[in-house]
């Protein structure tokens, strides 16, 4: 029994692929002539900072599958989705998705396995291939509350997306007090931090900037304060119970909640740097170094607040 | 030939489309029409199978989804990718061995430029593009003449006459009532998940005056404006 490649993955799924490394290329380098070096640049960087990463914290495996299932989200969005399966037929399209979600999965992988975590490497691989499969929304009229309603419109649409994540690590902090585990517990106020950092991670349509009757520097700073404010609501609870029931660490907690509070401050002067484009991946790399090495924040935090109000400047004033 | 029988769909505790059946023929033109939120892009996307629904879709093809094409009212594109890069991946998503886009360019777009770059009405006419150039039976265009220039939708409603003359069935959503009526043989009015009304050409100032009555009653006064 012979198998020709035209039968496993026929040959509008090679172009899909194909279409995807293009579009990978051109993220790098415009012109696409520089996707070698800037491929070895990227591998040798992230090969750099996961090694960094997990000899830095004992969690840096489930921050791995935090950020790993954060893309399986994203790649299973419903626009995107319903492209693909208007594009494809069914079979085609659930080899695409399967594909997809594997290869993304095997960027993480690998590390997993040379730290020995080999349980969760498995899980990843195997929620990789469950997520392909199985629909990860549901379309619902009901309209999810938010404490956020009066400050549009990050915390809004992110809140209304992640509620279950926010729940996740409250459930998990509940669980550290009750072991007495304060790593633990301070993993799970990492993971509030984390989801409110996604909520900045795309850049939102123009319009919803031009509208602003307000300089470049009045916007970051009403953005910086809006942020600062609603990460504080969902934060702070995490933050009292930590100094509550571990008040012999209540200074690291405290310094880890405004260090977390920094990080999201860098997050949106990053987005804005490249407004209304997304983050290039140099910029990408850049945050990524502001994050492991927290003393450098201020000055890339600078960097990126000058390119911002560059950005802004030409759609604002 | 497409059956619809019975189609229900509900999100949450909203019904969107309450027990729809329609007939739709090769060679015809079909127009939805209704009010925003009626139900016309649920029952476009429950036909394409991009929803799933209570009832029966049933047609003469083994897999309707394979001979159709779908245009949304607002065409996705992925980043970074070209107008010729997008239009083969959907000639080939349908085996159509094709790659001289430019001799078939009649909107005269830019296809070597990245797609998300375009203009909106740009956008609907590379995906109007692309689904006609997959050869397809079917045709599902939700509002294919919105935000395209008056030039270009006389090429649209050109294309459109031409399928249906090839003996495709198509069905059309918009809310410029003189154009449906202009193109199609049949024109369904869509209100709150149901069809109410069903009319034949030639007799679509029934449906127009219908419409009038619904939509318009005292609602005018009720602004105060005057």
């Amino acid at each position: 029994m012979s198998f020709k490649s035209a039968d496993i993955l026929p040959q509008v799924i090679r172009f899909y692929f194909w279409l995807q490394f293009q579009r990978i290329a051109r993220l790098i380098d415009g012109n696409g002539k520089l996707i070698l070096l800037g491929l070895s640049v990227m591998t040798t960087g992230f090969i750099g900072l996961s090694v960094l990463l997990f000899e830095k914290t004992e969690f840096a495996v489930w921050i791995y599958a935090l950020i790993a299932v954060g893309l399986f989200v994203r790649l299973g969005e419903r626009g995107r989705n319903d492209h693909l399966k208007s594009l494809f037929r069914n079979r085609d399209y659930f080899k695409v998705r399967l594909l997809e979600n594997g290869l993304t999965s095997f960027i993480f992988i690998p590390i997993m396995i040379l730290y020995s975590e080999f349980y969760v490497a498995a899980g990843i691989a195997f929620l990789s291939q469950l997520m392909a499969i199985v629909p990860i929304s549901l379309r619902t009229s009901y309209v999810i509350p938010t404490p956020f309603r009066k400050h549009p419109f990050e915390f809004i649409i992110g809140f209304r997306k992640t509620y279950l994540g926010f729940m996740m690590s409250y459930l998990l902090l509940i669980k550290a007090i009750e072991v007495h585990n304060y790593n633990l517990g301070l993993f799970a106020m990492g993971i509030v931090f984390m989801v409110v950092m996604s909520f900045f991670s795309k850049p939102e349509p123009l319009y919803y900037v031009w509208i602003f009757k307000r300089t470049s520097g009045e916007f970051l700073k009403q953005k910086g304060v809006t942020s600062a404010l609603c990460t504080a609501l969902i934060a702070i609870p995490a933050l009292a119970a930590l100094c509550i029931a571990f008040p012999e660490n209540m200074i690291l907690s405290i310094a880890v909640y405004l260090l977390a509070q920094l990080l999201i401050g860098s997050m949106i002067v990053a987005k804005y740097s490249a407004y209304p484009d997304e983050m290039s991946l140099a910029q990408g790399f850049l945050f990524a170094f502001g994050f492991m090495f927290p003393p450098l924040l201020p000055f890339i935090v600078w960097r990126f607040y000058r390119q911002s109000k560059d950005s802004l400047d030409l759609i604002l004033e | 030939m497409i059956r619809v029988e019975r189609l229900s769909k509900s999100y949450g505790t909203k019904q969107v489309l309450k027990d729809i059946s329609l007939d739709f023929s090769p060679g015809n033109i079909y127009g939805i029409v209704g009010r925003n939120g009626a139900g016309k892009t649920t029952l476009f996307r429950s036909l394409a199978g991009l929803e799933t629904s209570k009832g029966k879709i049933s047609s003469s093809f083994p897999v309707l989804k394979n001979q159709l094409g779908f245009l949304p009212t607002e065409p996705v594109f992925m980043p970074r990718i070209t107008g010729w890069e997008y239009l083969k991946l959907m000639c080939l998503a349908r085996k159509v061995e094709t790659e001289d886009f430019e001799s078939q360019n009649i909107f005269d777009l830019p296809l070597n430029q990245y797609a998300e770059t375009y203009s909106t009405g740009m956008k609907k006419k590379l995906a109007l593009m692309g689904v006609l150039l997959q050869k397809n039976d079917v045709f599902i265009l939700d509002e294919p003449f919105n935000g395209v220039d008056i030039q270009s939708n006389i090429i649209i409603e050109a294309l459109i006459q031409k399928l249906r003359s090839a003996g495709k069935t198509i069905l059309i959503s918009s809310h410029i009532f003189s154009t449906l009526s202009n193109l199609c043989d049949e024109i369904h009015l869509l209100s709150e998940g149901t069809i109410v009304q069903s009319e034949r050409k030639g007799h679509f100032h029934n449906l127009e005056k219908a419409m009038k009555e619904v939509v318009l009653g005292n609602e005018i006064d009720k602004m105060n404006i005057l």
